[in-house]
């Protein structure tokens, strides 16, 4: 019953001025700032970093932002990192799904051919779709 | 008992709180296809100003996200697009709708053009004016679902009360347009407008289930 209370109020509170719905910490700021000058990567990569490890349960993290996280751990070599990242992606956001797959297909194959890296001695194996995320 | 009803009743005077009027545009395509998920595609610019896309770009996740819809990272989009060749902008909006939604799974497409980005320079101020077309597609048959034309102005100027400090602060700023132009608080300004003005902007996607409720009562 108490729960049926909160929820009505939660429900009427939030039909009025929407606040944020998403911490979206500096994303914005920081795409911003590394389109105007990409020696701001760093930053932009520090903002999705703080956003995605946001531990508030009570906020969903806005949708994308796993998958930018892993795409620029991608562009640094670390694949296992970015398809964990995109498989986070996948199972908040079921709307992702074909382009994560694709995305996770993608980053398995580089992981082969990713340039200097040590030679094929295996990576630690990608946690499958199904293992809950931390 | 009488906390629930105090509760049911505060839920309800927030709900009325906030009755939209009817909308003016014609909803019923969007409304029959209800995508759930918005890929942004590069900004089309018809401006002088070159670096005003990518700008622009980056302030269209965060409106559409909090209106209820599932957003495709636009960075990473942009780049896989760059890498399969499509980062010309007007050559993705004349591209097939269906086929580039269809390479990321997206319900619909968000083509946004700058038709003008001017910004005016007085000897003491600057002022800068922007034009925007928004077209929503969808990514099942082509077909647009919503669009949305904004035409605003951003004029920086807060005045101290002092006409002499007045003066020498706007002077400053002109300048500072000049030299490095803020694109972000006009950004801002023409997305609320074009997303949220009531019975003109876009309806609350998925993820709004409170916003929602109001509309289709």
């Amino acid at each position: 019953m108490r729960r049926w209370m909160l929820l009505a109020l939660l429900l009427g509170l939030a039909g009025c001025q929407p606040g944020p719905k998403y911490n979206w910490g500096n994303y914005s700021g920081a795409l911003y700032a590394y389109y105007e000058d990409p020696k701001a990567e760093p930053d932009y990569e520090k903002a999705l970093q703080e956003v995605t490890s946001d531990q508030d349960q009570n906020r969903k993290v806005p949708p994308g932002l796993y998958a930018e996280y892993g795409y620029e751990e991608l562009a640094h070599g670390n694949a296992a990192k970015a398809i964990e990242m995109f498989e986070r992606e996948e199972k908040a956001w079921p709307e992702s799904a074909r382009y994560m797959e694709k995305a996770i297909a993608l980053a398995k194959t580089g992981q082969k051919t990713a340039e200097p890296e040590p030679p094929p001695s295996p990576q630690v194996p990608a946690p499958s779709a199904s293992t809950p995320s931390s | 008992m009488y906390r629930h009803l105090i509760v049911l009743c505060l839920g309800a005077l927030a709900l009325g709180g906030c009755q939209a009027p009817l909308p003016d545009k014609d909803y019923s395509l969007l409304k029959a296809e209800a995508p759930r998920s918005i890929l942004i595609v590069p900004i089309v610019n018809k401006s002088t100003q070159v670096d005003a896309p990518d700008s622009f770009l980056a302030t269209l996740p965060v409106p559409l996200a909090e209106r209820g819809y599932y957003v495709f990272p636009v960075n990473m989009v942009k780049r896989t697009m760059e890498d399969d060749g499509l980062s010309d902008a007007d050559l993705v909006a004349s591209a097939d709708p269906v086929r580039v939604a269809s390479l990321f799974g997206a319900d619909a497409i968000l083509y946004a053009s700058i038709e003008n980005w001017t910004t005016q320079y007085a000897v003491i101020s600057a002022a800068t004016i922007v034009d925007i077309h928004y077209t929503l597609k969808s990514g099942k048959t082509g077909k647009t679902l919503w669009d949305a034309r904004v035409r605003t102005q951003y004029s920086p100027h807060a005045s101290s009360g002092n006409l002499f400090a007045d003066l020498i602060a706007d002077a400053i700023v002109a300048a500072i347009q000049r030299a490095h132009p803020n694109y972000l608080p006009l950004a801002n300004q023409a997305n609320a407008l074009a997303f949220y003005t009531k019975g003109q902007g876009l309806l609350p996607g998925p993820y709004d289930i409170a916003a929602k409720k109001t509309v289709t009562q």
